[in-house]
């Protein structure tokens, strides 16, 4: 216990980053979802070394078709004889595609937008806000449907349309959690101290905004890459061939009550991956905020 | 007491634009605060202390009127020239949770204003030992965040971060208001024997009456943004002239079990807005001494007998 005791007063308190990881390591369940998105992730970059696209992935043998789960296919094959584990690991770079490229392009969108309004405050916020209520009023899939229906369906328009749709949530939460920070005692107390205002923005309203943000983009994420399989499902998003998990889930459907691997394959992919970005971005919500750390 | 001037209020204003109209928090203020002293700064909730706190300090920017201090007229001031001024000067805060940053480490924060003027590095852990020392912080929490730390303890943290550059004021807002009492009597010799060791003048901002009358030279009474009475503590307490200090006085409760709330004298009434202020003396629709002079006619402050004075037309 002594030796403990002189540790602690020992160690200098080392990087913010270095003190967040070591925090985030000691969440099992976080560090669990975290090794099964790099997998995912590992096996969306390197889809076309492990299963060929052409001649596996679109290449169509109805000798083969609705074949359950064996060694040979290991999540079995669809309607078209097609290998399902080679559909499901190329249909990941469409869903990791919509969800990190989405985000990050709404997330700088909103940043721009709310952390302007929350700053300058009065007509600027005003203008900024009234249009992101406004957007809102929206639902959210309805706005994208209709971005769709006038770009018609496809990679792009779909891209356009979740972003377009997920500018005013970043907004309004970049917004909230810019003013949150900025009226704490301890702004004001930097400013007394004569810290300058750069540092006072990167050292102190940065690093306490951050936490929020970053878990709600984790949680934007799985939403958007459910909504870009809602989309796809409803036909407006990737259309068939091209394996997307939610038009494969919707063509899956039709065999699901005779053949129901096919649907469950492709909906647990969803589910996972979207599941593993919440625990994720849940777990950093502990490890970044101290007073959340045992 | 030299009876030598640190800072000097002259004709301070600051009003604040809200929806139902100008707001204002401090209306028309001049007073010194003299070198070494703790000059008290009391009245109710909204009456603008706080603001007046803050002005001082330059925190927020002044409607009209000016501050000098050691002679530099510290509301010219602008950019980096008011940056070198706010070593100067430093703020304790009423919430110590609110006042440091969560994300920082103790070290960190009561360093910070030595990492903002750029003081060496080994000469910062020199000083934030000392400091840690005088102000009671152990070592070890030198490495801790402040959710470990009790109020107290961050209350003490807050300290060390205004004495790290050495001010010559500082300007207390509540500081003990929002800790439990066994704990304000230990912030408050605190802070009695840092300001011998470190020459300090506290302008101490307080609603508490005991913890002024333990602590204040001198006692500034505010109401509704306007200076009611100045004058030494002993003064105050014992022979106040304006009939608000009175009622201030007369309101705080004492260990008589005996004395039920009704045979307190009390005033009766809100504090009137800030926004539309009464005419004449701001203080005629509650005082039961007013007459018609007092509706029309707003009394000055006078300056009679040297550092004190009341604005009142019948002083009691």
């Amino acid at each position: 216990m002594n030796r403990k005791k002189r540790k602690e007063i020992k160690s200098i308190p080392k990087g913010h980053f270095a003190d967040i990881c070591r925090n985030f390591a000691r969440n099992k369940t976080a560090m669990a979802a975290l090794a099964v998105l790099i997998l995912i992730l590992i096996t969306a970059l390197f889809a076309d070394v492990i299963v060929d696209y052409r001649t596996k992935v679109l290449a169509q043998d109805p000798r083969m078709r609705l074949l359950s789960p064996s060694a040979e296919h290991w999540f079995g094959t669809d309607n078209f004889g097609r290998d399902l584990f080679g559909r499901i690991i190329h249909g990941a770079r469409y869903s990791l595609f919509f969800g990190i490229a989405c985000t990050a392009i709404s997330l700088a969108v909103g940043c721009v937008l709310g952390a302007t309004a929350a700053y300058y405050g009065g007509i600027i916020d005003n203008i900024i806000m009234r249009i992101t209520d406004t957007v809102m009023c929206i639902p959210f899939l309805l706005l994208a449907l209709t971005i769709v229906a006038v770009g018609g369906p496809g990679l792009r328009t779909l891209t356009i349309a979740i972003t377009v749709a997920s500018v005013p949530g970043f907004t309004r939460m970049v917004r909230s959690v810019v003013l949150s920070v900025v009226s704490k005692d301890f702004i004001e107390a930097a400013k007394s101290c004569g810290t300058k205002d750069a540092a006072i923005i990167f050292g102190h309203i940065l690093p306490n905004a951050i936490g929020p943000v970053i878990v709600n983009c984790m949680m934007n994420i799985a939403g958007i890459i459910m909504s870009a399989a809602g989309l796809s499902y409803l036909g407006m998003g990737i259309q068939p061939p091209t394996p997307e998990w939610g038009s494969m889930l919707s063509e899956a459907m039709k065999y699901f009550r005779t053949y129901p691997h096919v649907a469950v394959c492709a909906g647990a992919a969803i589910m996972i991956t979207a599941l593993c970005f919440n625990l994720v971005g849940d777990g950093l919500a502990d490890a970044i905020d101290p007073k959340r750390r045992r | 007491m030299t009876g030598d001037v640190l800072v000097q209020v002259k004709n301070l204003t600051k009003s604040f634009r809200t929806g139902g109209g100008l707001l204002h928090a401090v209306d028309d203020v001049s007073f010194e605060i003299m070198r070494g002293e703790t000059l008290a700064l009391v009245g109710e909730s909204g009456c603008g202390k706080s603001t007046l706190g803050r002005l001082l300090l330059r925190l927020i920017p002044a409607t009209s009127g000016s501050v000098f201090m050691d002679g530099k007229e510290l509301t010219a001031l602008k950019g980096e020239a008011l940056r070198q001024a706010r070593k100067e000067m430093q703020l304790v805060f009423q919430d110590p949770y609110s006042s440091l940053d969560p994300r920082k480490t103790i070290r960190s924060i009561i360093s910070e204003p030595l990492r903002a003027f750029k003081i060496p590095k080994n000469e910062q852990e020199t000083i934030l030992a000392d400091l840690a020392e005088n102000t009671g912080i152990p070592q070890e929490f030198l490495n801790r965040y402040p959710h470990e730390l009790s109020g107290g303890q961050r209350q003490r943290v807050g300290i060390a971060r205004a004495l790290a550059l050495r001010p010559k004021l500082i300007v207390c807002d509540e500081p003990v208001s929002a800790l439990d009492v066994s704990i304000q009597a230990q912030i408050l010799n605190l802070l009695n024997d840092l300001q011998s060791s470190y020459a300090l003048t506290y302008l101490f901002i307080s609603h508490d009456l005991s913890v002024v009358r333990y602590l204040a030279n001198r006692v500034l009474v505010m109401f509704l943004g306007k200076i009611c009475e100045i004058g030494s503590a002993e003064e105050i307490f014992s022979h106040p002239h304006h009939p608000y200090t009175h009622f201030l006085l007369a309101a705080t409760p004492t260990l008589d079990p005996h004395q039920s709330v009704d045979d307190m004298e009390t005033l009766g009434g809100e504090i009137p807005s800030p926004i539309h202020p009464p005419s004449g003396c701001r203080f005629h629709t509650r005082c039961p001494y007013a007459c018609e002079k007092c509706r029309t006619e707003e009394p000055v402050l006078t300056t009679g007998e040297g550092t004190s004075g009341y604005a009142c037309h019948y002083p009691l």
